[in-house]
Order: structure tokens, then sequence, then C-alpha cells
């Protein structure tokens, strides 16, 4: 790359090129995000299967 | 310890559990430095294609993203064979686990291939082998995700989507040799076992990336996979001390 302009514009592909890296971008944000979801739900579950144990027994 | 106890071990949830959160946390700081590097010099210092000007630069995503789309069906596959033959439970996590992660690369190729497409070969989209057999592997990942979470009893649902993956396997090979196998519009493999007809400065960055997107698979397989051992195995003494109230 010689300047920022040509940076931005990608020549005549910034059309294309940025929004392959921001989809690849999200796609990998989002499995982060996913990957949290499925922690807090097995954290849940694990607790729920505690709970259900303890009222078992009382 | 041996590395047959180390193996050993490494199968038993609980030690899995502990030992796997500060490999996954140093795969994760290792990843985001790499890919950071990586885009540095894809989008920066890489010179321009003498084809294909700064569009080639849409490589940089798509060629690591596709890659890592055969290999974590290929960890599926593998592990779907251990835990069929010698029911290892973990087995059964680790696909489970990456099976979501496998259809995110697949999508991000495919997408970003189209955009690459556009501009090069004037489409979005051809019928072509290597395209059509990946779009083919995008669906047996759907279908390995769906299998795996259609069944009350989770044990039947880790086999039927273990048999899907390993009957799925066979796409791999063809997604990987169809540029050879048949006429297609996609370009020939850039990779002939250790060499690259790639030139050195375009090269790196690639290899980088690459490098980085399979710590970045190595960070949030771990992840997932002790969420996945969690769920399977919520009632169990360890996963009770694990998650305190």
């Amino acid at each position: 790359m010689t300047s920022w302009h040509e940076f931005v514009t990608m020549g005549r592909f910034g059309f294309y090129v940025w929004p392959a890296f921001g989809f690849g971008l999200v796609v990998m944000l989002l499995n982060i995000y996913w990957a949290h979801l499925r922690e807090k739900a097995a954290h849940r579950e694990v607790r729920e299967s505690r709970s259900t144990e303890e009222e078992s027994r009382s | 310890m041996t590395v047959k106890t180390f193996f050993h071990r490494l199968g038993s949830p609980p030690y899995f559990y502990r030992i796997s959160k500060p490999w996954g946390r140093a795969f994760a700081w290792i990843s985001l430095i790499l890919i950071l590097v990586g885009l540095y010099g894809g989008l920066w210092l890489a010179p321009p294609d003498y084809q294909q000007g700064n569009g080639f630069r849409i490589m940089y995503v798509h060629v690591p993203s596709a890659w890592m789309s055969l290999f974590v069906f290929m960890v599926i596959a593998v592990c779907s064979f251990i835990a069929l033959v010698w029911r290892m439970r973990l087995s059964y996590a680790v696909a489970a686990a990456s099976a979501p992660l496998g259809a995110a690369f697949t999508a991000v190729a495919l997408v970003t291939g189209s955009l690459w497409g556009k501009p090069m070969w004037g489409t979005y989209w051809v019928w072509d082998a290597r395209l059509t057999s990946e779009l083919i592997l995008f669906f047996l990942y759907l279908g390995v995700i769906t299998l795996n979470r259609s069944f009350e009893d989770q044990k039947t649902g880790d086999k039927a989507a273990a048999i899907l993956a390993l009957v799925g396997a066979i796409d791999v090979p063809i997604v990987h040799y169809s540029v050879d196998w048949w006429q297609t519009l996609h370009q020939g493999s850039s990779f002939k076992g250790l060499t690259s007809e790639i030139a050195p400065s375009m090269l790196w960055p690639l290899l980088v990336m690459m490098t980085g997107f399979m710590f970045y698979y190595g960070w949030l397989v771990l992840w997932r996979t002790r969420s996945e051992l969690l769920l399977r195995e919520s009632d169990r003494d360890w996963a009770q001390q694990e998650i305190r109230p």
C-alpha cells in the first residue's frame, strides 16, 4: 500500500474486500458470543441439577 | 507421566475441564496477536497482485476459513470414530463443540469466495465442483448440529451425529481435490505439499492468518467443550463442585 486512499478504496475492489473482512469479523465475534451463551446455559443446567437433587433429598 | 497416561487422563471429563481453561486463555491471546499481524501484513504490507490487484487480499480471510472448514470436519470425523469405537465421552463433546465452529468457517469461506468471484469471474456463484462440494460440506455441518440436538436422549443424538460425520467425511477429499479432478472455474491449489507458488511477500501473512485461525479454533473448541461436558454431566459430583451456587 502506498497511501491511505489506496488502502480504503482497495484500488477498485473496496466494495468486495471490506465486506469480506467485515463478514469474517462479525462471524468470529458471534462465535465468541455463542460460546459465552453456551457456557451460561451449562452453568444454569448444573445449578438446576443441584437444586433438584437437594429438593429430592429434603 | 507417560504420554499414554496423559492421554488416558485427558479422556476424563473432570481432568480435561480443569486443565483446558489456562490453555484456552493462552490460545485466545496467541490467535489475537497472529490475526492482527496477519491482517497488517495482508492488508497493508503485501503488494497488489499483478492480475487481481488489491482484490486478491480477500484471500487472507477466504483461504484460512476454507482450510479450517475442512480441518474441523476431519476433527469431528476422527472424534466421532474414537467415540463410537472406544465410547469416549470427551470425544462426543469435542465433536459437538466443533460443529458450530466448522459451520461458521464454511459460511465465511462461501461468502468471501462469492465476494472474490464477482470481480474476478463476473459472478457471485457458479455450480462448479469446488463451490458445490463446499456448499454440501456446509449442509453436512448443519446436519451434524441438528442431529446432535434433535433427540431427548443426548447419547442417541451424539451417536446419530457421529455416524453422519463419518459418512460425510467423504466430502472432505472431494472438496480438496475437486480442482484437480474436474475442470473448475475455481483456481487450482496454491499449495503443493510444503511448497507454494505464492510470492513470499504475499505468502507469509497468509501462513500467519492460517495459524491464527487455528489457535482461534483451539481457543473456542476448548471453551465450548467445557460447556458441553457440563451439560452432559451436570448431575455428576465434579460438575457440582466446579460450579458454585
